[in-house]
């Protein structure tokens, strides 16, 4: 396992939800940083995403994440299907992801402005 | 939007499925035509002409220039959304996205010669045809109620002047009044939708008409329902002694009513009532059964792709359709859109065809700041389309996290709107 140290701010902008664990260190396996992702499967897979994530003028609730840091959003994924990360729509999503659709996914939302 | 032909061409699994279909070549283009520009319809319009490039004509057929949307109908009669801020116009989805917007109704279809043919008059031609037409009322569901009496009694369960008319209706009913509800049986759109509107009905007598003291009765064909104990439990914190449920054990479901009378009769008991939404039992919308692809009430699919397990060249989205364990929502019809979406494209161009995921979600406001939610992930099996994974709100849950909820619904309806319109 690699410590990977998640800025505290960036956690602060990924909006607050009730009884949430605002850790600020995800413990990332090593094995998901060296997946290169698929953007053209991410494309699919996001499509479910944009039910609520906004391409521009996202909500506090539900942030835009269209061009986000891959690494943020490949964090965020694995701390929510790791349930480090609260929400429960966000648990759900993120709970049948696998490392590969998680890196895929990431992928495809950076590359996204 | 403009066909780019080095596109067309550089695509040899986009000529083999040309070559395949003589209508395809004739126009130059394959054909979808989609019927419906609701939750699905519109969603699936705008994925495949967005995703195709050009490279496949879309026709939206949907006979409304301005569509209100169910979800937040009830928001509407709470006070909590404006009307204005429910409609939506069909006018990106032709200027940004190219498709052919016709306002119109689907009156006939032939399958053996692939078109559907308007009330207007016209036919338009099809490679694939999309339906997703949501619901119609089941004539004769509740006794004494039908389509003429819709004014008296209001349905609003097809959004705009009928919700106009119910929450108008709620307002006038005078101080201490009685409001009745009956509820439908299984399965119908929107599970958890008549006992938000309950809940929504309440906090407009209790906040916005002045009156505290209204009765609401439900009269329910059903002995439980979706968010069961949520929903007891803010009637109970909110609006304690105004809600009567009547489940099925206790004669719920044995009910007529009189809309000249405005009197409703649950199990014998005849109450004199002040306004009265009935909700009648729901079959897929009527165009399904006229391209003759419904058993029973609804259409059968397929979950891997939403085609219709009648008729491999039409899929069927949305409430209209029988899949599986999807409840009937903008959400899941949303979701089932991208299926099917991504299946079009794949037969028609040869794009990438990737297993079929859904997801869904329904928020429901309770009160002021107190929102809750249920959701599901599903999968295709041969089948049917199967539930994974899913969640639900518990009772006794913090006010933060009620308000949050319900802040997480406001974002939810922003985002799908603009996945559906663009
Ligand atoms: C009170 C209420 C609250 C709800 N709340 C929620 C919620 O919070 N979240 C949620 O996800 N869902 C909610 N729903 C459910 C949601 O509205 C429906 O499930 C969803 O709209 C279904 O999408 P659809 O595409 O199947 O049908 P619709 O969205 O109803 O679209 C069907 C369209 O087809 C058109 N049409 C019908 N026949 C023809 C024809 N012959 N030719 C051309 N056009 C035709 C109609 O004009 C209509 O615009 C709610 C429903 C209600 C009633």
């Amino acid at each position: 396992m690699l410590k990977y140290l998640f800025a505290v701010q960036t956690v602060l902008l990924l909006g607050f939800y009730p009884g949430s664990v605002h850790s600020d260190e995800i413990d990332l396996p090593v094995e998901i940083l060296n997946i290169d992702g698929d953007p053209e499967y991410g494309e699919y897979l996001a499509s479910d995403c944009k039910t609520c994530h906004k391409s521009d003028g996202g909500g506090d609730s539900i942030p835009n994440i269209h061009g986000r840091p891959k690494i943020q959003l490949i964090t965020l994924l694995y701390a929510y299907r790791e349930k480090i990360k609260l929400n429960p729509v966000m648990q759900m999503q993120a709970g049948r992801l696998t490392n590969e659709e998680i890196v895929a996914l990431a992928a495809y939302f950076e590359g996204l402005n | 939007m403009k066909l780019d032909r080095r596109n067309f061409i550089g695509t040899s699994a986009a000529i083999a499925a040309a070559m395949a279909a003589p209508t395809v070549m004739a126009s130059g283009k394959p054909r979808v035509v989609v019927v419906g520009g609701g939750a699905g319809g519109a969603t699936a319009a705008r994925y495949i002409a967005k995703d195709s490039k050009g490279a496949i004509d879309v026709t939206l057929v949907e006979p409304t220039r301005n569509y209100y949307t169910c979800f937040f109908s009830n928001l509407y009669i709470g006070g909590f959304r404006s009307l204005d801020s429910i409609g939506h116009s069909y006018g990106n989805l032709a200027t940004e996205y190219g498709i052919n917007v016709v306002h119109d109704w689907a009156v006939g279809i032939d399958r053996g010669s692939k078109t559907v043919t308007l009330a207007g008059g016209a036919t338009v031609n099809y490679d694939r045809l999309i339906l997703s037409p949501g619901i119609d009322f089941i004539d004769g569901s509740v006794e004494g109620w039908s389509i003429n009496a819709q004014n008296k009694m209001p349905h609003a369960y097809k959004a705009g002047s009928q919700t106009e008319l119910l929450k108008a209706q709620i307002e006038a009913i005078p101080q201490g009044g009685v409001f009745a509800l009956v509820a439908p049986p299984n399965p119908y759109r929107c599970p958890p939708g008549p006992y938000e509107r309950v809940s929504m009905t309440a906090h407009l007598l209790k906040y916005h008409a002045n009156n505290p003291t209204a009765k609401i009765i439900v009269a329910d064909p059903k002995p439980k329902f979706s968010k069961m104990g949520l929903f007891q439990e803010g009637w109970g914190n909110h609006y304690s002694g105004m809600i009567d449920w009547v489940g099925s054990e206790f004669g719920g479901g044995n009910v007529s009513v009189d809309p000249d009378a405005m009197t409703v009769t649950i199990d014998g008991e005849v109450t004199k009532v002040d306004a009265c939404n009935v909700i009648p039992a729901m079959k897929a919308g009527r165009i399904c059964e006229i391209a003759g692809i419904t058993e029973g009430n609804w259409a059968p699919v397929s979950g891997h792709t939403m085609q219709s397990r009648v008729d491999e060249n039409i899929h069927v989205l949305g409430d209209a359709s029988a899949q599986g364990d999807m409840p009937k929502s903008g959400y899941s019809a949303n979701s089932q859109a991208k299926v099917a979406a991504m299946a079009v494209r794949g037969a028609l161009t040869g794009s990438k065809v990737f297993p079929a995921k859904f997801s869904n979600t329904c928020w429901s406001l309770v009160d002021s700041n107190d929102g809750v939610k249920v959701g599901a992930t599903y999968e295709a099996t041969d089948e049917k389309i199967a539930k994974i994974d899913g969640f639900v709100s518990k009772t006794g849950e913090s006010a933060d996290l009620r308000k949050a909820t319900y802040e997480e619904s406001i974002d939810w309806y922003s985002g799908i709107t603009a996945d559906m319109f663009g």
